[in-house]
């Protein structure tokens, strides 16, 4: 798993940390059950502290992405993944018609949307 | 204890080689009787300050308060490097002067343990005077204490066997009485020096 | 657990004070003790270890009082490294192996061994030959091979080139992967302490001006670059440090104590450090 920690982000460390894993759970990349690193073992690899280390792996629990089983570790947790993932679906889905109901003011087409999206992505890629 | 010994011991290491043989010369070329004996005493003492002006300059006692080994252990490791360094040099004397009698077809004079027996008793002198000053004052200082106790144990030792009897009266009083008197003078002075000289190292902890 | 509690702790000397310091570091973590040269960081060092007087106030490290008789075999769980303290400079690594064998219960020879040869350090050479970097090599080499749970370390860093100083940062942070392990590192190299450290105490003239979570420092104060007119509107409460220069205004502010519109700069432990200690000079 690859974790990639930027000291020159506005995001405090905890919250990359936090929204890489919450990624990769839902896009699949990890699995139900699947172990996490320890958080000792993490924070020490990433060369970051303990303490931010547990405070993302507390929050990715808190709401419900990995559990903890006491003395062996942190695992991913399932249940609420699809519904994260439905949820983010949904949110994507709001956007989209928001963006289909504002498109026609603009004379935007299809294509002009599509067109858009690839510069944007290709900017997020950039920086 | 046994590392803080061993640490003098390598430390020594060199001069200590050289002073043996040095003994060793000394007590087997036929100089006359005291002198090896009153040698034992300046190598011992020396000795010992060499390793405390080793100590100083590293600073290893603030190392050593570091380590698991209370005040006590770390002063008295000292005095027992110099016992031991005294009782090496008293032993290759003995060893020098039973080469010399068999060398020159002679006996071992009793004369001879006596004069050894004496100057273990004055290199221990030496040192409880010499020791209590540098834990005290420092190395610096602690070897104008080493200059003035050499010159205070010849007195010593030469107003013990001179005057001794002579102040009693007793013409016939023998060199044997006068060493034993001399050990139990010692063993007291020295056990004075390292209560002392504990006190001093707490104290100097500031 | 706390591997290191200290409480109200003062030291006088005669042109040197120590004054109420207080701070804790928790089992397992990494404490940076920051401070320019004769701040106090030795002297708090000393005074955890008990290896000069207090005045008051009281220390526990490794759950024992150090001034209790049992302190004496907590120190067997202790490995210092000290600025400007070593063996006799006759003695060589190969020496100091025998007497540490002879001075901690849990000497680990191979471990020493492995160590040395880790180092690249001469096992037969008298250590008054070793550079600086060696001879903070060969105290490591010994801090590290008597099984201990916590680990002190005045200025280990200082004084090397980078590749080691890095090398040696790796080893530490290796050494907290065990949660039993703590370690306590004073430096002026604000930066060393950047890199590995869980909390950062900051010591300034013999005073602890703050201990903190690093991170936490990191996310809460920020510089903002502005002009004068736009620090007048910078609410007070939230300055807590100002450079000002005929360009502008540099200002040091906590992000919790005012708008969180500032459009603030990236910050180092090292700029929040040196506007800290400036802006307490000034009072």
């Amino acid at each position: 798993m690859e974790i990639i920690i930027s000291n020159a982000s506005d995001k405090p460390i905890y919250e990359q940390i936090y929204t890489q894993i919450k990624n990769r759970i839902i896009s699949g990349e990890l699995n139900e059950g699947d172990a996490l690193p320890s958080i000792r073992a993490l924070a020490k690899d990433l060369r970051i502290s303990v303490i931010t280390t547990k405070r993302a792996y507390d929050e990715l629990e808190h709401d419900g992405f990995i559990y903890t089983v006491s003395a062996k570790g942190c695992y991913v947790a399932q249940k609420n993944t699809e519904i994260m993932r439905e949820g983010q679906l949904r949110q994507i889905e709001q956007h989209m018609r928001e963006i289909m109901s504002l498109a026609p003011a603009c004379r935007l087409s299809d294509e002009d949307i599509i067109e858009m999206l690839r510069i944007m992505q290709q900017e997020g890629n950039e920086r | 204890m046994k590392g803080l010994i061993l640490k003098d011991g390598f430390t020594l290491m060199k001069q200590a080689k050289l002073f043996l043989v040095m003994i060793l010369i000394f007590s087997i070329v036929p100089v006359y009787g005291s002198a090896t004996a009153m040698f034992t005493v300046v190598f011992a003492a020396k000795l010992s300050i060499t390793s405390m002006s080793y100590d100083e300059r590293s600073k290893w006692n603030t190392l050593a308060a570091m380590m698991p080994y209370s005040d006590t252990a770390l002063v008295l490791s000292k005095y027992l490097l110099a016992y031991i360094c005294i009782l090496a040099a008293s032993v290759l004397s003995v060893v020098g002067g039973v080469i010399r009698a068999i060398a020159t077809g002679g006996v071992l004079e009793g004369e001879f343990l006596i004069y050894v027996v004496s100057a273990v008793c004055l290199a221990a002198l030496m040192v409880a005077l010499v020791f209590a000053f540098i834990f005290r004052f420092g190395v610096e200082k602690g070897r104008l204490a080493y200059l003035a106790s050499i010159v205070l144990v010849m007195v010593i030792g030469g107003g013990a066997t001179q005057f001794l009897p002579k102040l009693t009266g007793i013409e016939s009083i023998s060199a044997a009485a006068v060493v034993i008197i001399l050990a139990a003078f010692t063993i007291v002075v020295s056990a004075t020096s390292i209560a002392l000289s504990v006190k001093f190292y707490k104290k100097n902890r500031l | 657990m706390n591997a290191i509690e200290i409480n109200s702790l003062c030291k006088s000397y005669k042109d040197f004070e120590l004054k109420d310091i207080t701070f804790s570091l928790p089992q397992g973590s990494i404490i940076g003790l920051v401070g320019e040269n004769g701040a106090g960081k030795s002297t708090t060092i000393k005074l955890i270890m008990d290896a000069i007087e207090r005045d008051s106030g009281t220390v526990t490290v490794l759950g024992t009082d150090n001034k209790s008789p049992q302190f004496k075999s907590v120190k067997e769980d202790i490995g210092v490294v000290l600025d400007e303290a070593y063996y006799p400079e006759v003695l060589t690594a190969k020496n100091v192996g025998a007497v540490m064998k002879n001075t901690y219960k849990n000497w680990n020879a191979e471990q020493y061994d492995a160590l040395i040869k880790l180092f690249n350090l001469p096992t037969d050479k008298q250590f008054k030959d070793f550079s600086r970097g060696m001879t903070m090599k060969l105290a490591i080499a010994v801090a590290l091979s008597h099984a201990p749970k916590l680990l002190i370390l005045d200025e280990a860093t200082s004084g090397l080139d980078p590749m080691i100083r890095d090398e040696i940062l790796d080893i530490f942070n290796d050494f907290t992967r065990d949660e039993t392990h703590s370690i306590l590192l004073s430096s002026h190299i604000v930066s060393d302490l950047e890199k590995i450290c869980d909390y950062i105490a900051f010591i300034h003239k013999g005073r602890l001006l703050f201990c903190e979570e690093k991170d936490v420092l990191l996310n809460e104060y920020a510089i903002l670059k502005l002009t004068k007119a736009e620090f007048e509107a910078v609410p007070q409460r939230a300055v807590k440090g100002v450079k000002k220069s005929d360009y502008g205004v540099e200002v040091l502010v906590q992000k919790s104590a005012g708008s969180k519109a500032f459009k603030a700069e990236h910050t180092t432990l090292e700029e929040i450090i040196l506007f800290l200690a400036k802006g307490d000079d000034a009072k």
